[in-house]
């Protein structure tokens, strides 16, 4: 799937344009946006617009495009991923992919947003994310919202002739709810 | 998804067999079997296979064969369909289609392993059905098996020439949890 629009206050995700695939291709070429990333090579300009009609047609993954709420420049990607819709939880991941918009608390806004997301429109349980263990602005991304380490990974990512910790962490839908009082009028 | 193995008292659900396929096409040839279902008319042999096919690598469906325990006679399926993860629930779907086993509250039992098996592995809120107003031994079946009328479409379906109502009712993960709390903590 595609995500709806969700508009905040400095950014809105918004669903991803095939217009788009070259800042995608563009990001992924560039070694300092993909340092602590998963997918560290960009690929064809076909391969790529197949990758979004492949996510249009998931049933396991929600993916917008992060865009400026002042001007809807494209800044970044986020998406709920792997969604176990028995066992109720999705991985959330993301990135910035222009680095003159790094620093603004932008990945912050987008986190808080699809994380509401899945908690009111999904109902799930549990949303999960992964960084890369140097990747702070990434990790206080989440744990501004509320995000907490539940496990670290030794020695997991090999980036640049180093090895990293991996960081993981999630949060509950019990905890979110407490974070946002009357979000939820009625739960199951 | 087919189902998995599940054992009841007198019938057992089971997944779905291509071998089945024979005795599926002569139910669904019996116009008294099929009277109150949507599907009227019997598939080829290699229609009824590539359904199964299908339904195999479905995630918004589950089926089982019903087999009866002593014996191990197919006696009819059951099965959840249009799941809706996003919104947890499911519509209802069984026929039992030997019809010298109607009667005997299988379709009740099975029913009951069916609501088990959604609320307990699949994580469903409720499950959803629509019965065509004559067909009380179905409707009878639902009752026993905990679900409760939730509203009636008028003149919605078409059985022998005449318009019917259909009666529509639902089963409730709470309710069904406290129906059976209540059950297990009497003496």
């Amino acid at each position: 799937m595609f995500g709806p629009v969700m508009a905040g206050e400095r950014v809105r995700l918004e669903p991803p344009r095939s217009e788009y695939a070259p800042a995608y291709l563009r990001w992924f070429a560039d070694r300092e946006v993909t340092r602590y990333l998963k997918v560290r090579n960009p690929t064809s300009p076909k391969k790529q617009d197949e990758w979004l009609e492949q996510m249009a047609a998931s049933e396991v993954d929600v993916l917008w495009a992060i865009v400026r709420a002042t001007d809807g420049g494209l800044i970044g990607n986020l998406g709920l991923h792997k969604i176990l819709w028995r066992h109720q939880r999705a991985e959330l991941g993301y990135v910035i992919g222009e680095r003159d918009q790094w620093g603004n608390g932008f990945a912050t806004e987008a986190v808080a947003l699809a994380t509401s997301y899945a908690f009111l429109e999904l109902a799930l349980q549990k949303v999960w994310a992964e960084v890369t263990a140097p990747n702070e602005a990434s990790r206080r991304a989440l744990e501004r919202n509320g995000y907490r380490q539940c496990a670290v990974f030794r020695r997991d990512r090999y980036v640049e002739g180093r090895w990293h910790d991996l960081w993981v962490g999630e949060i509950l839908r019990d905890e979110w709810t407490a974070l946002h009082p009357g979000a939820l009028q009625q739960d199951t | 998804m087919f189902g998995p193995v599940i054992e009841g008292a007198r019938v057992r659900l089971e997944p779905p067999r291509l071998e089945w396929s024979p005795t599926y096409q002569r139910w669904l040839a019996d116009m008294e079997v099929t009277r109150y279902l949507i599907q009227r008319n019997p598939p080829s042999l290699r229609q009824e296979e590539a359904l199964l096919e299908k339904v195999a690598e479905d995630p918004h469906r589950v089926v089982w064969g019903i087999v009866l325990k002593d014996g191990g006679k197919l006696i009819g399926v059951i099965g959840l369909d249009k799941i809706d993860w996003r919104l947890r629930d499911a519509e209802s779907g069984i026929m039992i289609g030997d019809k010298t086993e109607w009667r005997h509250g299988h379709a009740s039992e099975a029913m009951r392993l069916r609501t088990e098996y959604a609320f307990m592995e699949l994580g469903l809120r409720k499950i959803w059905t629509g019965v065509d107003m004559p067909n009380v031994g179905s409707r009878r079946a639902l009752e026993k098996a905990g679900y409760r009328q939730c509203g009636v479409m008028r003149r919605h379906f078409l059985v022998n020439g005449r318009w019917v109502d259909v009666w529509m009712a639902e089963i409730h993960r709470e309710d069904w949890q406290r129906a059976r709390e209540a059950t297990c903590s009497a003496p």
